[in-house]
Formats: structure tokens, C-alpha cells, sequence
């Protein structure tokens, strides 16, 4: 059953709309732009990924949905956030009491590292009743809630409330995190490498806990990660992070099997993948930019083998591949050809 | 690089490095308590695990955390003494050696036998250049050699790892190196000893994705070029296949500190024969898999058991989907199966095993 009650005019729910999103940094070597003019929507129901290696502006981005980049940064720019009933609100002209509200009851972060998270000196429940106390919630109901949402990840509610952080494994940790952050009931779940510290037999059974706890709670979910592989099982689509821009966005068939961005190509093809040949396998030539000296034009260009003078000096608008799949590249419809992916299976 | 840099001494049809009957084991509450085997508060990082690793050859161990391979990997190189069991190089048994009761004295095999770690920046002292950090084992190990001498060496080896130009490096610090860079001058401080065999500890883990192919790479040519082996660790089997499948090697899978299945890299990624291995393969999407549905491992427990306190029999039964009462009371040893070698009654089609009732989905341990 969903909450859904409102339809936008082009037919799309959408749950987030961000606009010309920019975070900076004042640096002493200048203003850090660590994400650069993003337009990106979120729809209410799915799955995102933001993909991208690390230092491409992808937690930068998924903080900016909440207005949490910590200080000396700073978001500008449109971000909406379209609650249940269809009211929007406007994220970044927030005060500090309706943020407050925003974050945890419509939209709970899980930070990377589940055992930093925690605080070490307080038990499982004590995180439970902190947040319970500081959204003044009620004690009794929520904390049944949290039995609940702990018996459903396969937790012992009495044996891990109980427990001290440091008591728990990895997995328990990342399985508590999860129930702590939807502890308040809300809408959109944002995980930053939710399965990077795990092992990759509990990788898999925290997919499966997401993918059955969205549908339960009617959640909106998006997964940061750089470990494409893992998470596409669980994604509706993908939104791929280059040099602090959003480049290409598509379901994840579209980009496994037709990405129109010669970087996304470029990376599918680096990273190490049981589905294809060791030596179709290639690195990406050169560095990611850094945020206080990026690129002219198309942030890609130096790296790319399609680039242009235009690359050089034009920034590409975003084309639309088909009606699911946009990609911001000038040469986009050359890029299959020139950097070809060979999967095992095709 | 001169001649003299690549060519080893020592004999030539030992393994570079064999363990034979190998165990440790740690006190939990101290750092290692040497035979205190049958005591209730010890861990058995390492249970009974034979591998030789010979010349030129790359094995990669692989597990999950807490299985016991960085502890293995640790041990082969002589920087962990083996509760029980040998560790030989070429032959030489290494504590034998250190005691001074060798034909190889210690300080020729030391150097042989070196690591790289997972986080390279803090494997390099902060404080310290680039050639501060680099001219110091030269220093111990070459004391023949004039400052300028050494500058020289030493550009060399950072160009062979594709640190270049290799002079803008030599004065900086090592914070002021990217990942990469970092990781790429703790291999040349590996390197410049000329090693046989080089422990690679989730050497590329800590680097993006898109440039572990990259480092590899570079791992695989200095492997020829210095005909080295590795000892590569890793929880991630796609890397493990890479650079083993690329240099012909093999690939071990741990358990709870047993090497329970271990053969080529096809062998074990295509056809693997332990339900362990089998269950790591089921867990290992390929980005091709996407549409694949998302389960729950099939497996009888998610948990990896309290390695304090591990279970009777084969240390897998308590979470093996093909258990049976017999898994419980005698441990499996390895034995060649189809294409690799597998530490499993059900494998090995064992007729006690199959005469056994299965453990079923409830788990009582």
C-alpha cells in the first residue's frame, strides 16, 4: 500500500527534485566544487544507485537532499522534497527546526561505517531512546516499532538492545543501523556504502533485507556506492557521479547493456568483473580532476577517445538516449562503437 | 635493471616458501602465547594448513574476514612464528634459521620475503620523504652503497612502478601522495630487496575500482620482471581471479582457519567442488547478473561462528546446506577432486557421509 497521492503534471512521482545543486568548499587553494550544477530527480517507489568512484561527489550530492553538508560546505541551489501528501518543501530554505523534523521521519541517512555510527559508549537501546527522545516520539509505541523492525532484519530485539556496539559484529552493526534509521517511519532511506565493510555473504543478505524492507515499509531508496556490481541487483536505475556532475542516468539494463557515456563505458570495462574476459579488462588512462581545477568544457575530456574541440570548450547538454536513459556527452551516439564492452554472456 | 638485481641465489628446485602441517594460535587476551593449545580462551587463527608457493607463482588466498589469511600470509613470510607445524624457505626452516641452527642464515631470507599492506599511507612513516622511506633498507641491507649510488637505485626501482618522474617524488611526503601513489612506493621499498616472495594483504582493496585494474597490472609485470611470487589476499574473489587467472595461478578459499578447497583459478571459479567455494561463487554478482533476484544466501546461518570456539568436525557444518551428522564428529581433509583440491565429505562422496542424516535447516549449535 502506498502513500502516494500525488501525480506530477509530466505523469512522474517524484519524491526528490534537485536543481542546479552545487557544494562548495572555501579551500586555500580556492573554491572546491565538489558538486557541480546537478539536476536530478528521484522517484518515489524506486531504487537509485549513485555510482561513481570515490571523491565524485556522490555522498556530497545525497547530503545535499537534507541539507547536511557539514560546514565550511555549502549546498546551493533547488532542492525539493515531495512528502506523502504532496506538500513540497524546499529543502535548502529550511530552518533548523523543520530540518530537524525533515531528516529522520521523511528522510533517515545511514552514514558509511556502521561502527562509527554508533556511539561506543552507549547500548543499542540508548540510540534507540536518544533519537526517540529528540523527535519527541512516544516511548512505548516507538520502541515496539523498534522490536518489530529488529525481529525483521533477524535480530534478537532483547539480546541486541542490550548489547554494547562493540558486542555486535559488522553485519549486526549494519542490521541495527538500518532499524535505528527507520525507527521515525521515513519515506526515503539514503545508505552510503551500506556493503563496503561487509563480507560479501552478509553484502548479499543486507541486499536482501533492503529489497524486503522497502517493500514492506514502502520505502524510497537510494544506495551510494563505487561497488557497481553488487548493488545493481538491488537498483531500479543508476545515476553515474563523474568529476562532481551526474553524467549518465538510466535503469540499470540501459547502462549494463547500452551506456552512451564514455566514461561509464570506460569504467564497466575497469572494473573487475567474474562476467568477463581478464583481458577485456582495461584501467581508465589519466586521474579524476580535482574539485579546485576541473576541466574546461566536459569535465571528461582529457581522458576521453571521442573528445573534441567542442569537448574542450562546450560543457554537453544531457541528451536523451530513450525515454528512461540520458546521458551528457557530446559524442554520445559514437560511444558504443568506440569503446566496446564485451560481456561473457553476450 | 642489472642482472645481478633479479637473479636469486638460493636453490632453485625448492619452493620458494612451503608451509607444512602449519597452526597458530593466539591467547585472546594477550598478543600470541606460545603452546597453549587445549586452553579455552584461545583462537585458532590457523588450523593445519600445507601450501607450497614456488618460484614465480601466484596464489591467492581467499575468505572472509577472520578466516585466517592474513594470519597465513603473515606466517609464510616469517613475520608469525607457527604455534606448530614448519615453515621452510627453500628448504630452510625459517624459526630454525632465526635461532641461528640454519644453512641460510636469517638475515638472507628476511629480505626475500616481504609485504605489502592494505593501507599503504599508513604503512609509510608520515613524517618522512619519499627517499627517506626508500634509502633506509638500503641502508640495512646494502651498507656497500654511496649516497649517490643509492639515489640512483632507487629512481629506478619508483620508475619501474610507474612512479614518475621519479626525481619530483623523492622529496615528498607520503600524505601528499594519492592512494595509488602511496601504494605504488611501499611495492618499490618491497622490491628493492630483490624479494622471492611478495605478501600482497588486500594490497589493492583500499583503491577505487577503476584503478585496481591498473595496479595489478603492475603487480603482474614486476612479477616478471623481478621473478617474484605473490601471496595475494583478498575477500574479494573478482580481484583474487584477475591477477591469479592472469599469471596462471591458483586460488585458495579459507575457513575459519583451514584452507578447505584450493586449485586453478578456473577450476575454482567454473567448478568449484566445496560448498564453501560454492556459496562464495553464489555470492560474487557479475554486473551481468543484475536482473538476477535478490536471496538470501543459501546457507543454514548467516554468522560466521565464534572462532574461539569452533564447531566440531568440519568447521563449515553449522552453516553447509549439505551437512549431515557425520560433518559433525570427524574433520574432512583435502583430497584432489575434479580440478582442484576439496576438504569435503559430500565432495569426496564419503561413504560414512552418506550414510548419515542430514542436519537439516534448524540449527542447534
Amino acid at each position: 500500500m502506498s502513500g502516494r497521492t500525488r501525480e506530477a503534471a509530466d505523469g512522474s512521482d517524484a519524491i526528490v527534485r534537485g536543481e542546479n545543486v552545487n557544494v562548495a568548499f572555501a579551500m586555500e587553494r580556492g573554491e572546491a566544487t565538489v558538486v557541480n550544477d546537478v539536476d536530478i530527480t528521484v522517484q518515489r517507489g524506486e531504487i537509485l544507485g549513485l555510482v561513481g568512484e570515490s571523491g565524485s561527489g556522490k555522498s556530497m550530492l545525497a547530503l545535499s537532499f537534507l541539507d547536511a553538508v557539514e560546514e565550511p560546505g555549502v549546498s546551493r541551489g533547488d532542492v525539493t522534497y515531495v512528502d506523502a501528501e504532496g506538500v513540497e518543501h524546499r529543502i535548502l530554505e529550511l530552518d533548523q527546526e523543520a530540518l530537524r523534523r525533515v531528516r529522520w521521519e521523511e528522510i533517515a541517512f545511514v552514514f558509511q561505517g556502521a561502527m562509527d555510527s554508533f556511539n561506543p559508549t552507549l547500548s543499542i537501546e540508548d540510540h534507540f531512546l536518544e533519537t526517540i527522545d529528540a523527535h519527541e516520539a512516544d516511548t512505548d509505541e516507538t520502541m515496539a516499532h523498534a522490536r518489530e523492525l529488529l525481529d525483521s532484519v533477524y535480530l534478537d530485539p532483547d539480546r541486541v538492545l542490550n548489547s554494547y556496539p562493540h558486542e555486535l559484529s559488522g553485519g549486526m552493526q549494519q542490521r541495527a543501523l538500518i532499524c535505528l534509521s527507520l525507527l521515525l517511519d521515513p519515506d526515503l532511506l539514503i545508505m552510503d556504502e551500506p556493503t563496503s565493510a561487509l563480507d560479501l555473504l552478509m553484502q548479499q543478505s543486507i541486499l536482501a533485507l533492503l529489497d524486503d524492507l522497502k517493500a514492506e515499509y514502502d520505502l524510497t531508496v537510494i544506495v551510494i556506492s563505487h561497488d557497481i556490481a553488487t548493488i545493481s541487483r538491488l537498483c531500479d536505475r543508476l545515476a553515474v557521479m563523474y568529476a562532481f556532475e551526474v553524467i549518465e542516468v538510466g535503469t540499470v539494463e540501459d547502462l549494463v547493456r547500452g551506456s552512451a557515456h564514455p566514461y561509464t563505458r570506460a569504467l564497466l570495462r575497469a572494473i573487475p568483473d567474474l562476467g568477463m574476459d581478464i583481458d577485456e579488462m582495461q584501467p581508465i588512462p589519466g586521474m579524476s580532476p580535482d574539485p579546485v581545477n576541473v576541466p574546461s568544457g566536459c569535465s571528461y575530456h582529457p581522458r576521453c577517445p571521442l573528445a573534441t574541440e567542442e569537448c574542450e570548450t562546450e560543457d554537453p547538454p544531457f541528451s536523451d538516449v530513450s525515454e528512461s536513459q540520458r546521458t551528457k556527452c557530446h559524442h554520445w551516439d559514437e560511444a558504443a562503437e568506440a569503446i566496446p564492452i564485451d560481456f561473457e554472456d553476450q | 635493471m642489472s642482472e645481478e638485481l633479479t637473479a636469486h641465489e638460493e636453490a632453485a628446485d625448492e619452493p620458494v616458501v612451503s608451509l607444512e602441517n602449519v597452526s597458530v594460535e593466539f591467547d585472546t587476551g594477550q598478543s600470541l602465547v606460545d603452546r597453549l593449545r587445549g586452553e579455552r580462551n584461545v583462537v585458532r587463527a590457523v588450523h593445519d594448513v600445507t601450501l607450497d608457493i614456488g618460484e614465480n607463482e601466484v596464489v591467492a588466498l581467499v575468505g572472509e574476514s577472520g578466516c585466517g589469511k592474513t594470519t597465513l600470509g603473515k606466517t609464510a613470510i616469517g613475520l608469525q612464528e607457527p604455534t606448530s607445524g614448519t615453515v621452510r624457505y627453500r628448504g630452510q626452516d625459517i624459526e630454525a634459521a632465526k635461532a641461528g641452527r640454519g644453512d641460510i642464515p636469517y638475515g638472507r631470507i628476511r629480505p626475500k620475503l616481504q609485504i605489502i599492506h592494505q593501507d599503504p599511507g599508513s604503512s609509510l612513516e608520515p613524517q618522512r620523504t619519499v627517499q627517506a622511506i626508500l634509502a633506509d633498507p638500503l641502508k640495512r641491507w646494502y651498507d656497500g652503497m654511496s649516497a649517490t649510488e643509492r639515489k640512483q637505485y632507487l629512481v629506478q626501482f619508483l620508475q619501474a612502478v610507474g612512479v614518475t618522474p621519479a626525481e619530483n617524488y623523492l622529496t615528498r611526503y607520503p600524505h601528499q601522495l594519492s592512494g595509488g601513489e602511496q601504494q605504488r612506493v611501499a611495492l618499490a621499498r618491497a622490491l628493492l630487496m630483490q624479494p622471492e616472495l611478495i605478501l600482497a594483504d588486500e594490497a589493492i582493496s583500499a583503491l577505487d575500482v577503476s584503478l585496481r585494474v591498473d595496479m595489478m597490472d603492475l603487480l603482474l609485470e614486476l612479477q616478471e620482471r623481478f621473478a617474484t611470487s605473490y601471496l595475494f589476499i583478498s575477500h574479494d574473489i573478482s580481484n583474487a581471479r584477475y591477477l591469479a587467472e592472469k599469471a596462471d595461478g591458483r586460488i585458495g578459499i579459507m575457513y575459519l582457519g583451514e584452507l578447505v578447497e584450493i586449485g586453478p583459478v578456473e577450476e575454482i571459479i567454473e567448478n568449484p567442488q566445496h560448498p564453501y567455494t560454492q556459496v562464495l561463487m553464489w555470492a560474487s554478482s557479475s554486473i551481468t547478473d543484475y536482473d538476477r533476484p535478490i536471496e538470501e544466501p543459501p546457507l543454514r546461518d548467516i554468522d560466521v561462528p565464534d572462532p574461539t570456539d569452533p564447531p566440531s568436525g568440519c568447521s563449515f557444518h553449522t552453516r553447509c546446506p549439505e551437512a549431515r551428522e557425520a560433518c559433525t564428529e570427524r574433520t574432512p581433509e583435502l583430497q584432489q577432486m575434479a580440478g582442484t583440491e576439496t576438504a569435503c565429505f559430500w565432495a569426496q562422496g564419503d561413504p560414512e557421509y552418506e550414510g548419515s542424516a542430514p542436519l537439516g535447516d534448524e540449527n542447534e549449535d
